[in-house]
């Protein structure tokens, strides 16, 4: 049995009605065990088939029927796919083994209630026939198969009440320079199913009039005013009102590439993924170059995971960057992950590591999508001083929220991405606040994890001179860290 | 529509499922045939399953049939339930899993074509993981298929009648423990003394050996069979907890009995079997916390069973023997805390597969195995 008919029987008190499209290369046998495996009342067989060719699929069942071995259902004909009878009522509309995929869309004017296929990639995209389907059905299940690789699933119940796939979030303050190229990107995808939340943190500046502009035009763009309070204040915000199935986070400093949303949200649906990601560009501001930023895009994840070891992975080997994927709600709500809204900045690095560890599946699209500007005055990279401190803070977080799962293997990964964290500030930071930073540094490397297990595992997964830093942390030797700083 | 003298039940023990309750209860009221009744034992929900259940019943009142208890755990809700059984067959079903819509048609299909009605019957399970939304094969498909449909033939033929006295009928016990695959003669139970083990997790395992090992006839039906969904929580959350320690105490009561009543040998190596498989991927799963309380209970229970049946175990039931066989040295040993860490054990593997390589043991192993075996 293959999905479509478990999907039959799992739907029986509402399905006894179904059109069921095939190729020619459709089998006999196919036929037969959809037919055995299900009890439609009703089943009319199309597609691109010549009436011999329909008449050889069928014969054999009405054999097996007569002898007695077989139940068909009451209404079990062939019709042309120009001259199909639409079935009275709701009715499921299947296809398998098609020639094209594009042969089926012909019949979504017939507006089935169910759609349930199996389809070959390559051709149209399973979320192209949702996009076609999600206006009058209820209920949308493809599957993708792929060559040397699993199936993927696209999973769709219509929610009655909410028709909103992707809510994203712009926390927006002092940014009204940057935000026409952002917002004209970011809508350039003409989908209704997307809204885009502005949350404006008690800006000073014009931003707000900006947005208010292009929502006049633009229903989906929706305005909220909150009091200041920071960059995770303002995502939170945005998130606790978002509709969304998926949401997704952007800083309206930046801008995006226009198909961005469509591809991420694409990759996501076509296989229920937690996690899609993408790649991103650094647009220096000053002197207008951009590069396309190195990260871990490729193999096996621009596939898709599901295997826990290779996402965990993620939490150290992954670039912190928030505004490059979306994430599915449910997920965010079932771990309860949410924004430390007291931590001012680097929100996205507790973020980060809380989904990876979270996550059941990721998938990541190989290409750059998103324009990070940077050498912008006043951005969170430039700071250099005690602001680094509030690293502190956030792991604090991270004990209990990711370490205080006791998974051996999370813990590890949290711990590597702390030495990171620790080395890109040790390198970046001011003579003068070195010392107290390697104290809480000391302090917080210690709560997760044993001193000779950490530098074995460090130089395993992050070099020896990450090893070496940790090593100079621990036993408080300053030359040593002074030294890895001259080396950076 | 309903029939006057149903010949199954099915339990259904439900706690907290409040998401995925009206899915299961669905699932039983649109069965194709309808000659089945259904107790749900509310073990002390605290969400509104109890709610939910409820309705369920005052709706259908000739199908659900609802009782309630305080909290007692799975193990206990199943004997709640069992007790109240009136029919010939007995089957179980967990609340956040859901029957095919054909499951009572076809299993009466498959009795019809016995003359003797069974007193064990296996049926054929889904995976539907939550995450991907792919329905996956159940682990032990092809196993379940050698053992009841030896040769072949389609979805029409009949099972083999088979018990643990025939020919490979042995494997009956490396089958899957769920009791939910499974179909059970309610007059064979009431003879054996069948119950569920109360207050630990795999409350399974017991009951699986304890009824295979009585059974006189037991057969398959791979058409149909109930949905296992998995991967529903974070995977962090889901993982290793206190529960895991169970296997020990559950797995000593099993030998336990046994040996007291002076099983076969070959049947005890089954035992270890599925002993040694639960615990390597206990230790895998269990988290930071538990990890020493799970290997000290480990130690000391691999030292209480006697050398004559690891040896038929290290020899017989694994294809790792070499492997195995050291890891039961090392945690025989007192140096088995090493285990703790998922490196040293990732890293130990790693070595036998080298060794292994280096010296081309496998053609050796695979000489002495055939050997062995004929």
């Amino acid at each position: 049995m293959v999905e479509m008919e478990l999907l039959l029987n799992r739907e029986y008190a509402n399905i006894r009605k179904a059109v069921l499209c095939v190729g020619s290369g459709y089998q006999p046998w196919r036929l037969k065990e959809l037919v055995e495996h299900t009890r439609l009342d009703t089943l009319i067989l199309t597609g691109n088939l010549s009436e011999k060719q329909a008449k050889k699929m069928m014969e054999p069942l009405e054999i097996f029927a007569r002898a007695g071995k077989l139940r068909l259902p009451s209404v079990f004909k062939f019709c042309p796919i120009d001259a199909v009878e639409c079935p009275e009522g709701e009715f499921a509309l299947l296809c398998e083994a098609l020639d094209e995929t594009g042969d089926i869309l012909p019949l979504f004017g017939l507006k089935p209630a169910y759609f349930f296929g199996k389809i070959v990639e390559g051709g149209l995209s399973a979320f192209y026939l949702w996009e076609q389907l999600r206006t009058f059905s209820k209920h949308v299940q493809i599957v993708t198969t792929r060559p040397e690789s699993e199936e993927q699933v696209l999973d769709w119940e219509k929610d009655p009440e909410n028709d909103i796939e992707l809510s994203v979030i712009f926390p927006m303050y002092n940014v009204a320079k940057y935000l026409d190229q952002c917002i004209r990107s970011v809508t350039a995808w003409k989908a209704d199913y997307i809204e885009f939340l502005f949350v404006n943190d008690g800006s000073p500046d014009n931003s707000r009039e900006i947005v208010l502009e292009y929502a006049k035009n633009d229903p989906r763009i929706k305005l909220l005013d909150k009091p200041n309070g920071g960059c995770a204040s303002a995502r939170q915000w945005g998130l606790d009102r978002a509709k969304g199935r998926y949401v997704g986070f952007i800083d309206p400093d930046d801008y995006v590439e226009e198909s961005m949303y469509r591809k991420l949200l694409r990759a996501a649906m076509v296989g229920s993924y937690d996690i899609s990601y993408g790649g991103y560009y650094e647009y220096y501001e000053n002197n207008g170059q951009i590069r396309a930023v190195d990260d871990v895009l490729g193999w096996p994840y621009n596939l898709g995971v599901t295997d826990p070891a290779k996402i965990q992975e993620l939490i150290t080997f992954c670039r912190v960057a928030i505004w490059r994927g979306i994430y599915k709600m449910s997920m965010l709500k079932q771990s309860k992950i949410h924004f430390y809204t007291e931590i001012r900045r680097f929100d996205d690095l507790p973020f980060k590591i809380e989904t990876f560890a979270a996550a059941r599946s990721v998938i990541a699209v190989n290409e750059p999508l998103y324009y990070y500007r940077l050498a912008r005055p006043g951005q969170d990279m430039a700071a250099d001083d005690e602001r680094l401190y509030v690293h502190f803070p956030i792991f604090a977080h991270l004990n209990e929220s990711v370490a205080g799962k006791k998974d051996p293997h999370v813990t590890d990964y949290l711990q590597m991405a702390k030495i990171q964290t620790h080395r890109f500030a040790v390198e970046k930071i001011q003579p003068q606040y070195l010392k107290e930073y390697v104290r809480q540094a000391r302090e917080d490397l210690a709560t997760t994890g044993e001193f000779r297990r950490t530098c074995g595992l460090a130089k395993e997964m992050l070099g020896k001179r990450s090893a070496l830093l940790y090593r100079g942390i621990m036993k408080n030797n300053m030359a040593l860290i002074k030294w890895l700083k001259r080396k950076a | 529509m309903y029939s006057e003298k149903p010949f199954l039940t099915v339990v259904v023990p439900v706690y907290n499922v409040e998401k995925y309750l009206a899915e299961c209860l669905d699932s039983l009221i649109n069965q194709t045939v309808m000659d089945h009744k259904v107790i749900v034992v509310n073990d002390g929900s605290k969400d509104s399953s109890g709610e939910i259940a409820k309705d369920y019943a005052n709706k259908h009142p000739e199908l659900i049939r609802y009782v309630e208890q305080v909290n007692k755990g799975l193990g206990a809700a199943r004997n709640t339930g069992m007790a109240l059984v009136d029919t010939e067959y007995v089957t179980f079903l967990d609340s956040d899993d859901w029957w095919d819509c054909m499951f009572v048609e076809k299993v009466k299909q498959e009795f019809a074509r016995h003359e003797e009605n069974p007193d064990i019957a296996f049926t054929l399970p889904w995976i539907f993981n939550d995450a991907t939304r792919r329905t996956e094969e159940w682990h032990d498909k092809y196993q379940m298929e050698l053992l009841f449909y030896p040769n072949g033939g389609d979805e029409n033929s009949p099972s083999a009648v088979t018990n643990i006295r025939e020919k490979h009928g042995m494997n009956l016990y490396s089958l899957e423990a769920s009791s939910c695959r499974r179909i059970y003669r309610m007059s064979f139970l009431k003879k054996i003394g069948f119950s569920f083990a109360e207050g630990v997790k795999w409350e399974d395992v017991r009951p699986h050996f304890h009824a295979i090992h009585n059974a006189k006839s037991c057969i398959g039906i791979r058409s149909t069979g109930f949905f296992y969904r998995i991967n529903t929580g974070g995977q962090i959350t889901s993982g290793g907890g206190v529960s895991r320690l169970d296997i020990i105490p559950v797995f000593r009561e099993t030998l336990q009995m046994a040996v007291d009543e002076g099983w076969d040998t070959e049947e005890i190596g089954y035992i270890i079997k599925m002993f040694w498989s639960f615990t390597l991927w206990s230790i895998e799963m269990t988290n930071e916390e538990y990890i020493l309380p799970l290997l000290t209970g480990v130690h000391e229970f691999i030292k209480t069973i006697p050398e004559k049946y690891i040896r038929l175990f290290t020899r017989k039931h694994t294809p790792y023997f070499l492997r195995d066989m050291v890891i039961i040295k090392v945690l025989q040993s007192p140096f088995y805390t090493v285990l703790k860490d998922y490196r040293v054990r990732a890293k130990g593997i790693g070595f036998f597969r080298r060794v292994k390589q280096a010296l081309k043991i496998n053609r050796i192993i695979d000489k002495i195995r055939r050997r062995r075996h004929g």
